[in-house]
Parts: C-alpha cells; sequence; structure tokens
C-alpha cells in the first residue's frame, strides 16, 4: 500500500473541505493510506508571488518541518501549491527539501486506475478549465485524462480555453478590474459554450470565478475534479 | 482587438508544425543559441564589428540613449540638411531611445514608413503593440486620421487606406536623403544585416536613400547564416503565423560598382543603453529576445489592457520584465506585478524566456509593498507558523470583511465573499480518526 | 574608455561549447517545382509561362538586362520608363525556396532592387533548377552580396487586422518557371 501525505491547501483548508475530503477518498479508493499532518499551514506562495521572499520563507519552513517528519511523498489537490513547493522554493534558495504531486499527476505516475472496476455515471455538461500554474510543474493533460473516463460526462469545448482565468492571487485584487474583465470574458465563453458546471484542478481559479459567477447572479457551478472522481469512482 | 490576438495564437501553431517536426525543439535550439550568444557576446560583436568595416559598412558603438540619438543626427547632419525627408522602417530600438524627438529638434522631416508607425506619427500617438502598432484603432479613426492630414477622399476601407498610404509615403521614399532602420539578426561571420519586414517600406528606406544607419542593441547578434534557418521562419511563425516574413534583407555593403541602386554609404550604431547591466544580472535571458511579440498576443493581461497601459515603449509579458531589467527595478519594479504568473508566455516563447521566473524575480527585487500588503504578509506568515494561530484564523474568516484591508475592500468590489460551502476538512478528518 | 570599450569590456569572451542540435524541418513532399508552386499559390502568388509572360510587356514595363537574356520574349527589349513609374518589373532570381514559396533575388551586375519593389506588378522569372527545397539549403547557397528573399506581395494588416497586398512593394507577384528540372 502506497502511503502519502496530503496537503490541503489554504483555499480548502479555509472554504473548500469537500474537495480535501474528496482527495482523500479518491486516495482511498486507488489503494493509498493518507495522512494528514495537523500542524500544517500554508507553503508560502501568497507572500512569494508578490515578492515578499522574507515573510513567504517563514511560511515554506514551518511546511518544510511539518511534511519532512515523515519521509513520505506529498500529494496536494492544488498544481499551483504544487509548483510553489518544487519551483518557488528552489529560486528562494530552500532546495527540493519535499517530493510533492499534484493529485492527477501523483494518480496518472502512481496509481492503478484499472484497479476500479465500476465508474458511475455523471451526466453532466462539464466545461474544464485547466489552471495556468500546471505548466509550471509540467502538467499536460492529466486532468481532463481522467475527467474523459467518467461515463456520460460531456465535456464541452469553448473559445480560448487555454487562456488564464485572471486570479493570479494577489493580481486580483492589486488589479481588480483587469482580473475581473479577464475572469468574465472567460465564464462568458463557458456559458456559449452550454456548460453548466465548470470543472478546475485548482481552488484559487474557483475562488475567484465563483466570487465573479454569484456577483453576477450566473447559472454556474464551480467543482474541483476530485469532487466528481469520489462519486463516480465505486 | 482581442481577437486579433487570438487569431494571430492559432496561426502561430499552424505556422510551426507546418515548418518544424518538433516546434519545442526548435524554440529549445533557437534558446540554445542565444545562450551562446550572450555568453560570447564580446568575441561575437568583435567579429562582426571586423566584418562589417571590411565590407564597407561603419560601425558606430553608443553606450546609452543619449549618446545613439548624438551619433544619428550628427550623421545625419553630414549628408542632409533641416527640412529634408528622413525616412524610417519600424524599430524598437528607434522607439526605445526616442529618436524621431531628436531628429525633429533637429529640423528634419522624419517620416515613419511602416502603415501603423505612420498613423501613430501623424496621430502624435504611440504603438501599443511591439508588432502591430495600431491594433488599438478602429478604421473609423484611421480614416478621420487620413482625412485630416488630406491624404485622400474620405474612406473607411482598408484597402483604399492603404493605398492612400502608399502614394503618400511613395513620394517620401523618392525625396528621402537619409533611410534609418533597426536591425533584426546581423552576423557575426560574414557581417551581414539580416532585416525582415512584410511591407516592403524598410527595403524602400535601406535602397532609395543615398545613406543607411541602422541602429541594433548589442543582442542581436548571431555566429553564422547557418542559424538564420532556424531563426527566420521562427521569428516569422511566432509574430504572425508565417512561414517567412514577405521580405528578408541580406544587407552586406554599401552600393558596389556594378550595382544601380542601394545606399552609397551605411552606418551601423550598436546599442548598448542598459543591456550589458542587464548581462551581468538576474534578469540576463531576456536578452535573448528577439522581438516577436508571441508574448504580448497570448497575455490575457495585455488582451485585456491593450498596450497603453503599460507606460513604456516595451509592453506585454515582454515589457514587464524588460522595461524594469534595462530602467530599474525601482523605477518599472511594479510593472512586474501586471501578471497572473499564467505562464501562457513562456510557452510560445520562441527563445524559451523564463517570464514568469523572471517577474517573481523582479518583484523580489522590487518587493515595494504597499504598507497594508506588507502588514497581510506579516500577519499570514506568523499565523502560518503557529498552528493554532492558523486555525483560529479560519474560522475568524467570515468576519473578514470587518478588517476594512484594501484586498478585501477590492476583492467585494467584484465578487462575492467566498463562503464554506459543505463540511470542514479537519472536523471531518478528526471525527473519522 | 571610448564606448566601444566600455561596451566590449562589459561582454563575456565565451567559452567554446558544444554545437546545438540542429532542428528538424517539415520538407515539402515531391518534386520541388510543384512544391514550390503550391507554397506559392498559398502565398497568392501564382506561376505564369513564357506566352502569359509575353502579354505583359509594353511601354511601362521594365525589364532587368538579366531577366532579357533568360526569356526569349524578353529578348532584345528596351526600357522606356523611369523604374520608379513603371507598371510592371520583370527580373531575374539567383534561387527559390520550395518549402516557403520564396525566390532570392541579388543586386548588382544588371540587377536592381527596385525593380523587385517600386512596380505594382512583379515578375520574377525562376529557373527550374534553381528550386532548393527549404531555407537550410538556401542559406548555405546565399550568394556574396546585397540580397534578399522575397515570399509574395508586399502586405499589411495594420488596419484592423485587414489583410492588404501592395502598401508599399508589388500588388502583385508572378513567377515565370523557366528552364528544366535537375
Amino acid at each position: 500500500m502506497q502511503e502519502v501525505q496530503l496537503m490541503v491547501t489554504c483555499l480548502c483548508d479555509a472554504i473548500y473541505g469537500e474537495v480535501a475530503i474528496s482527495t482523500v477518498q479518491v486516495l482511498e479508493k486507488l489503494g493509498c493510506k493518507v495522512h494528514f499532518p495537523k500542524n500544517q499551514t500554508c507553503c508560502g506562495q501568497p507572500p512569494f508571488n508578490s515578492g515578499d521572499w522574507e515573510n513567504s520563507k517563514l511560511a515554506a519552513n514551518h511546511c518544510i518541518s511539518e511534511f519532512q517528519k515523515q519521509d513520505l511523498p506529498v500529494v496536494v489537490p492544488s498544481a499551483s501549491c504544487a509548483a510553489m513547493v518544487r519551483e518557488g522554493y528552489k529560486m528562494m534558495g530552500l532546495g527540493s527539501p519535499l517530493v510533492i504531486y499534484e493529485l492527477s499527476e501523483f494518480i496518472a505516475d502512481k496509481c492503478q486506475l484499472d484497479s476500479v472496476k465500476t465508474w458511475k455515471s455523471y451526466p453532466h455538461k462539464v466545461a474544464f478549465h485547466q489552471a495556468c500554474h500546471g505548466r509550471s510543474i509540467g502538467l499536460k493533460d492529466q486532468q481532463e485524462t481522467l475527467l474523459r473516463k467518467v461515463p456520460n460526462i460531456q465535456l464541452v469545448a469553448f473559445e480560448q480555453a487555454e487562456q488564464c482565468c485572471g486570479f493570479g492571487g494577489a493580481f486580483c485584487v492589486t488589479h481588480g478590474a483587469l482580473s475581473e474583465g479577464i475572469g468574465l470574458e472567460k465564464l462568458k465563453n463557458i456559458k456559449e459554450s452550454g456548460a453548466n458546471e465548470i470543472v478546475t484542478g485548482d481552488m484559487g481559479c474557483a475562488v475567484h470565478l465563483e466570487g465573479l459567477i454569484k456577483k453576477h447572479q450566473m447559472n454556474l457551478r464551480i467543482r474541483h475534479f476530485s469532487e466528481i472522481l469520489a462519486e463516480v469512482l465505486i | 482587438m482581442r481577437s486579433a490576438s487570438a487569431s494571430k495564437v492559432t496561426a502561430r501553431e499552424r505556422a510551426l508544425k507546418t515548418l518544424f517536426c518538433e516546434p519545442p525543439q526548435a524554440q529549445d535550439t533557437a534558446s540554445a543559441i542565444k545562450s551562446y550568444v550572450l555568453d560570447h557576446l564580446r568575441t561575437l560583436l568583435i567579429e562582426l564589428e571586423a566584418q562589417c568595416l571590411s565590407n564597407g559598412i561603419q560601425v558606430h558603438w553608443a553606450n546609452n540613449a543619449e549618446d545613439a540619438n548624438q551619433i544619428i543626427v550628427d550623421l545625419c547632419k553630414e549628408s542632409a540638411k533641416p527640412g529634408d525627408v528622413i525616412v524610417k522602417a519600424k524599430s524598437m530600438a528607434t522607439e526605445e531611445i526616442h529618436l524621431n524627438h531628436h531628429l525633429d529638434e533637429a529640423g528634419f522631416e522624419t517620416v515613419e514608413t511602416d502603415l501603423g508607425e505612420f498613423v501613430v506619427q501623424i496621430d502624435h500617438d504611440t504603438p501599443s503593440h511591439i508588432v502591430t502598432p495600431i491594433i488599438h484603432k478602429t478604421r473609423k479613426e484611421i480614416a478621420a486620421s487620413f482625412s485630416r492630414e488630406e491624404l485622400g477622399p474620405y474612406t473607411e476601407e482598408p484597402k483604399e487606406l492603404t493605398m492612400q498610404a502608399r502614394a503618400h509615403l511613395r513620394k517620401k521614399f523618392r525625396e528621402a536623403k537619409i533611410g534609418i532602420s533597426g536591425v533584426n539578426f546581423a552576423i557575426a561571420s560574414t557581417g551581414h544585416l539580416v532585416l525582415v519586414e512584410n511591407e516592403g517600406n524598410n527595403r524602400f528606406c535601406t535602397t532609395a536613400p543615398d545613406v543607411h544607419i541602422a541602429l541594433m542593441g548589442i543582442e542581436k547578434v548571431l555566429p553564422t547564416p547557418a542559424e538564420l534557418p532556424l531563426f527566420l521562419p521562427l521569428l516569422a511563425a511566432s509574430a504572425t503565423g508565417q512561414l517567412l516574413t514577405t521580405y528578408v534583407h541580406f544587407i552586406k555593403s554599401p552600393r558596389q560598382e556594378r550595382e544601380t541602386d542601394g545606399p552609397k554609404a551605411i552606418h551601423l550604431v550598436i546599442l548598448d543603453n542598459g543591456r550589458t547591466n542587464v548581462l551581468q544580472g538576474p534578469f540576463r535571458e531576456i536578452l535573448k529576445c528577439i522581438r516577436c511579440g508571441a508574448c504580448l498576443n497570448v497575455c490575457p493581461i495585455y488582451r485585456q489592457a491593450s498596450g497603453h497601459a503599460y507606460g513604456h515603449v516595451y509592453s506585454g509579458p515582454l515589457g514587464e520584465v524588460l522595461a524594469p531589467a534595462l530602467e530599474g527595478v525601482e523605477s518599472f519594479g511594479d510593472l512586474a506585478k501586471a501578471s497572473t504568473l499564467c505562464g501562457a508566455c513562456q510557452e510560445v516563447c520562441p527563445v524559451k524566456i523564463p517570464i514568469p521566473e523572471l517577474l517573481l524575480e523582479i518583484r523580489h527585487r522590487a518587493n515595494s509593498p504597499s504598507t497594508s500588503e506588507k502588514l497581510a504578509w506579516t500577519s499570514f506568515a506568523q499565523a502560518s507558523q503557529h498552528p493554532l494561530v492558523w486555525k483560529f484564523g479560519l474560522k475568524l474568516l467570515p468576519l473578514a470583511p470587518m478588517a476594512r484591508h484594501p484586498f478585501l475592500t477590492s476583492w467585494l468590489k467584484r465578487r462575492t465573499l467566498p463562503t464554506r460551502v459543505g463540511r470542514d476538512f479537519r472536523g471531518w478528518w478528526n471525527e473519522r480518526s | 574608455m571610448n564606448a566601444r570599450e566600455t561596451i566590449l569590456n562589459s561582454c563575456p569572451l565565451g567559452e567554446p561549447t558544444d554545437p546545438w542540435p540542429a532542428p528538424y524541418f517539415v520538407l515539402p513532399p515531391g518534386s520541388v517545382v510543384e512544391a514550390f508552386k503550391t507554397s506559392l499559390n498559398l502565398l497568392g502568388a501564382r506561376t505564369i509561362d513564357e506566352n502569359e509572360l509575353a502579354g505583359y510587356i509594353g511601354p511601362k514595363t521594365w525589364v532587368e538586362p538579366n531577366a532579357g537574356l533568360e526569356v526569349n520574349a524578353l529578348n532584345g527589349f528596351q526600357n522606356q520608363v523611369d523604374l520608379w513609374d513603371a507598371e510592371v518589373g520583370i527580373a531575374s532570381t539567383v534561387l527559390a525556396i520550395a518549402q516557403t514559396g520564396s525566390v532570392c533575388v541579388k543586386s548588382g551586375q544588371g540587377n536592381s532592387r527596385l525593380a523587385t519593389l517600386a512596380p505594382p506588378i512583379n515578375i520574377l522569372i525562376v529557373h527550374r533548377n534553381k528550386i532548393v527545397p527549404s531555407l537550410l539549403e538556401a542559406l548555405e547557397l546565399l550568394p556574396d552580396g546585397n540580397v534578399a528573399f522575397i515570399t509574395g506581395a508586399s502586405r499589411t494588416a495594420d488596419i484592423e487586422g485587414v489583410l492588404v497586398p501592395g502598401i508599399h512593394g508589388p500588388k502583385e507577384v508572378l513567377v515565370c518557371l523557366v528552364g528544366g528540372e535537375h
């Protein structure tokens, strides 16, 4: 049995608990034993991206020490956090102290998906939004490939699918109008595709898009791919 | 404007696949060659200078914009008098040093001859894109400008407007005493100045007048012509989705005995203007840039904001790095914040410049947060080191609006406050174990 | 220290390094002549034969001396018009590239740069046996002197992205193929 440590991410810790729960359930269905270091907080990305590396290092060092207590790979349902630990730590001179995988990457590389014989149907029209930070860890189409395996799911194509949602961490508040414009453009393209659900792999994109969806009272729901997998894997 | 940028994106991919078996390998090779160039710059520039001199091209060196402007104005005064026409081809280096302003001050009639740059000039505007300078203008606006300048009867038809410009600029080419251009690639081993373009104005500027002055940044040198089968199509595909630009000029020497046209004198001005500083610092990779504009076309911020919002001649992701790199993170460091770090720019970059990493590095070095931002990150870092404080903080999240932090105000202006949906993870985990 | 020395002293000399791997080009299938024609068509240029070329000869045609030697119809033609005012320019070329539909023109020895630039219609004479597959061969065979590659008509898309030919140079480029293949 593979043993892994879950990095829950700030956003799932604070808001999207269901995503973290689904992540644990999916990993367990795929035969993993999941550990949760309870003293974990944040990987340090928010201040890092804003240029405040001193404060980022404080958070990063805490993160490293908590996950180094066990010599197990870390799995995180966010390419953005994975990129921070893999690339950001290197840039700050902290090296590569942790082995970390984004969830879909871990499933593709380390799990036997075929071991799950039955998949439930998920008859929904879904627009898949690929989070940009996957680029910096070399994530390709692992998330979309997983979704394509789900019976009866209808993945719709939409205009400029490859474009960023406009979140960008602190960017979404320091450059609020631009961020909003990019986000609304994304939502408009998705709406036009006929999808009623957005699926993504990063709750950063989700928290921004959801805030816009609710403000503009659009009829769209946003989910993490792990939530769908947790529902359909039996 | 957004759709124009987007269509260039797909044309770019199509062209790259038509040209190269593996486009990413072509990009990696181009990047490696540019690394070689930066690592061997002194050797290559000395070789280039020697070749140019032996081919009859005069070489001048300029430490900064001021010197470059002085050199060029002095050269112009040698062969032209106030009131004479100087025709200019599109060149970002001349934009960078604000050359037109200095030529105007010296009394010359400087005429931009690239259609987009021409419109920018008659409107006293600035280019908003390094390849397509008037992407921000509509045909109606251009029609109004042409009619104001009495270039012909009022029309909004792009074809007719283009023909009016053709007729007007053709006269200028015929009159011009001096032509000024940039350089896309300068070949060290042969001394060729390689210029690419689609319109033909570059060819006129470097053919019709008796004197040609070319301005190049030190990083434009390539070792040999053998690098061009890679760089020429890579530049064309990345810029406009073409396999090759309409014109590629290999300028080797002033007019020779058996030539019937071409300039009688060619001057190459080699410009530093901050580049050697960049070369020795953490942002040196940006000097690999070949000014294709692909990063602008894919950038969500550029598409939303347009080039003028950047407040510098270099806009888009390239400008977010190059402006602070050349002019200091103190003055232009904030440009690096205008990015979601999505990485689309790095993906399309023909020479694989790690733009997001460079932006992070600039943000770090500028580290100029507002007091409220600094306060936010300090409290964040404190909480992140104390799990109890952290967990307590999470519980207080619904009360966040009371903090009245500018970040939250900005968030709430455009979005609703995120609220917890479903179960709390820590509660769920504690219950099951 | 003068500017030259200041700049050069701030630039690295560099060490010898390994050569970089050559990128692999997609080569056009079939004969280079056919591939060249296909590329030209994609550019909106087309090929004409010597008969059609003869139809372009008139008082406002400007023929390069070298071009006159290559095509019978142009033999002995005397230019009557200033090149700047010509409506048709007929020029010889030294190379052509199948992959991109480009031709290479060389200035000098009877060849003028303006001949392929100033007249609104430009006819380029290309020898079938001078067509090479790709830019790789073209750069290897790059002639000495002031040369240019021309790929289709002069064009701009500066006004709202609408493609308009003939902004400064020729509005129409025609290619007259002469001679046999290798």
